[in-house]
């Protein structure tokens, strides 16, 4: 081939690539309800752009190759190197990076189809000069896709993925269905190559459609999945319940027990009163306040406080923290001194982040000599605050733990402190506090009652 | 001279602290005195705010009043609104033990269990104590009035004093601003131009994003655009800004 097409050739690769990773980019983060990072998105483009380009040239003009397998095999490299990049710059989970890419390459690839449809009808062909054409490619049809992502993301689209991009059990399963439709659609794509279909509105009717039917079925099995969750996680607070009742029997049977034991103890007492023996008396007295306090007050006093918790779905977190706590022997102190029936937040959101603020006490309890974990939930006139403190005298960078991938525990396991931050990031009136003073790392959430 | 205030509303109680505390009082030599015993946590106020003057508290977290919401622990608030210095020191029954919420909103010194008696009494005398130590160590030590910054978080107000702070920056948030000090990090409401003209000319706004305090840099990279500062937390540095910060170097 003369140089000068050769040229030609690649540079319409190029913005082919460009655009279609711009496309690809923006239905990626509608799906993923995330916002648009253009600054990762650059890096990944400034990578996959030229091996993309690079793979479908090798594929289509170097080696002779069927072009439907052609375009198959580039896909596949555009995919696979893609994910690479996504897990790596983004920091998602693999599964999840291939289940929204392989989403999002479906929608680029359908619309994508039906615009190319649209220019050749309308007559702007990479033939028509190369002014236009970049034009519609780079910059109207990402425009319009990116209108498409308003809408979406308006639609909530993002949010009722979010259940089935982050459940681990379905993961799998979604991803491989994902795939399956991505490679169909490509297939119908290649179709108007093959069938030489342009502009036609039966074909461009057909692909959305079936796009439609896409986004509904993945939208109904995520909500579904979300409910049968919800379903799972109610059982879940009925068993914490029925612990929590079983520990009040647990206390009742205690005090039956040192009932009987002070009525002995009491009676060898009025003995030594008649003895005169004022030293055997004050022994007794103090074995039996000590006896107690450790068997059946500490427990009163915690099941007290316990009971000021009057949000169902806090207090069964409460409970099953409280548990763990006890099976690893770990001390905790729970005050919740005044009742507290509601917060100006989502339940499950506080439920969340309390949950990673517990875990990591726990944690650092659980290497920590002697050590233990205080809870409190004080509800003031118009606020509510959560405190989770805990010793820890080991190292602590106050600035860098909220960073993905830090973790005082070891490789590879992080705090769960940017999620933590990602959740409150949607609340206005929560206002969070990490201080370390006197080796006491607290962490504090000030919730403002809102209305 | 300490004024001593108590209040509980069961009358044995009260006897049994005054006594004790007066007890306590001219055997330890202290420079205190009983003011106040009441039942009545209105009187108690009324008193203290006239008095003006820092005092010590003893007050029963659980008082049996007709709003159901002014306990020894709103008492405890109120106190503090006239007397932010004053020792307050929570009797309450070990059933209702919410020490570290007291301390936290009320900054109380201590608690004394009433359940036991032959506790009480010793505990009594220690936090005299400790009060009468407390008093001599702020006698020796320098009060200077240091200039702070006060946050505002949801309807608290923290005073950080300014030396304390290593750095603002601004976070991902929309009109949030995060504060570093040596031991802590406070995320709160605010503009990083509004801060800047509050907090003086020891902080310097090194970036859009960031507002260090100059007394706290550790290193300065020009070459990559940062700053080190002293616990380790990097800040960046603007072009624009890059001159101007490498003549406050050279000073």
């Amino acid at each position: 081939m003369p140089a000068s097409l050769i040229i030609r050739t690649i540079f319409i690769l190029v913005i082919d690539s460009i655009s279609s990773h711009l496309v690809l980019y923006l239905f990626l983060f509608a799906i993923a309800d995330s916002r648009i990072r253009w600054k990762d998105a650059g890096r990944m483009m400034l990578i996959s752009v030229p091996l993309t380009t690079l793979a479908a040239w090798f594929l289509y003009y170097m080696v002779s190759i069927h072009i439907l397998l052609g375009y198959a095999l580039s896909s596949l490299v555009t995919i696979g190197l893609n994910v690479i990049l996504i897990t790596v710059y983004l920091k998602w989970h693999p599964l999840k990076s291939l289940t929204a890419l392989a989403l999002a390459a479906a929608m680029q690839v359908g619309t994508g189809a039906i615009f190319a449809s649209i220019i050749s009808g309308v007559s702007i062909a990479e033939s028509a000069g190369l002014v236009k054409y970049i034009f519609w490619m780079v910059i109207v049809y990402p425009a319009v896709v990116f209108a498409i992502c308003l809408l979406l993301t308006r639609l909530q689209l993002g949010r009722y993925m979010r259940f089935l991009l982050s459940d681990e059990k379905s993961l799998v399963f979604t991803a491989s269905a994902a795939l399956v439709l991505e490679i169909f659609v490509e297939l119908l794509f290649t179709m108007k190559d093959v069938f030489q279909a342009n502009f036609n509105f039966t074909y461009i009717l057909s692909i959305l459609t079936f796009l439609l039917l896409i986004l509904c079925f993945f939208t109904y099995i995520s909500a579904k999945g979300e409910r049968d969750s919800k379903i799972r996680m109610q059982e879940a607070m009925l068993l914490e319940q029925r612990h929590y009742m079983e520990n009040l029997e647990a206390i009742q049977k205690e005090m039956r027990a040192f009932r009987h034991d002070y009525k002995n103890i009491l009676s060898g007492m009025s003995v030594y009163a008649e003895e005169g023996n004022t030293q055997e008396i004050k022994n007794a007295l103090r074995k039996m306040e000590a006896d107690f306090d450790y068997k059946v007050g500490e427990n009163i006093r915690q099941a007290g406080q316990l009971g000021n918790i009057q949000i169902p779905e806090l207090k069964s977190l409460v409970l099953s923290k409280l548990s763990r706590m006890k099976e690893k022997q770990i001390v905790c102190n729970l005050e919740v001194f005044r009742p507290v029936t509601e917060v100006s937040m989502d339940v499950l959101d506080l439920n969340r982040c309390l949950g990673i603020l517990l875990d990591n006490a726990i944690e650092a309890a659980d290497i920590t000599e002697g050590s233990s974990v205080d809870l409190i939930i004080s509800r003031q006139e118009d606020m509510v605050t959560i405190i989770v403190s805990n010793p820890w005298n080991k190292e602590l960078a106050l600035h860098s733990i909220w960073k993905e991938g830090y973790s005082t525990k070891g490789e590879g396991r992080g705090l769960g402190l940017p999620g933590y931050q990602r959740i409150l990031e949607k609340y206005e009136n929560v206002f969070p506090v990490t201080s370390w003073k006197n080796h006491i790392f607290t962490q504090e959430i000030k919730i403002m009652n809102k209305g | 001279m300490l004024p001593v205030y108590i209040c509980d509303d069961e009358e044995k109680m009260r006897k049994i602290l005054s006594d004790e505390i007066a007890r306590q009082i001219l055997i330890g030599g202290h420079d205190m005195q009983t003011v106040l015993c009441t039942g009545d946590p209105e009187e108690l106020l009324d008193m203290a705010r006239q008095k003006q003057k820092r005092g010590i508290y003893f007050l029963d977290v659980d008082l049996k009043q007709k709003r159901s919401e002014r306990d020894g622990f709103w008492v405890g608030r109120e106190i503090r609104k006239f007397d932010p210095r004053g020792f307050i020191i929570y009797i309450t029954s070990f059933r209702d033990l919410a020490f570290k919420t007291f301390q936290y909103h009320v900054e109380a010194l201590d608690y004394i269990v009433k359940d036991d008696i032959l506790k009480m009494l010793p505990a009594i005398r220690d936090c005299l104590r400790v009060i009468a130590k407390r008093m001599l160590e702020e006698m020796d030590a320098e009060t200077s009035a240091a200039p702070y910054f006060t946050v505002k978080m949801a309807d608290s107000l923290r005073h950080i004093p300014l030396a304390e702070i290593i750095c603002f920056e601004t976070s991902p948030r929309t009109h949030r601003i995060l504060l570093y000090t040596e031991s802590e990090r406070l995320d709160f409401i605010g503009k990083l131009s509004e801060i800047e003209e509050q907090a003086g000319n020891n902080f310097i706004r090194c970036h859009r994003a960031f507002l260090v305090n100059r007394e706290k840099i550790r290193s300065v990279d020009l070459k990559n655009n940062e700053i080190t500062m002293q616990n380790g937390q990097i800040c960046l540095v603007s072009r624009s800004m890059k001159p101007k910060l490498a003549e406050i170097c050279r000073l």
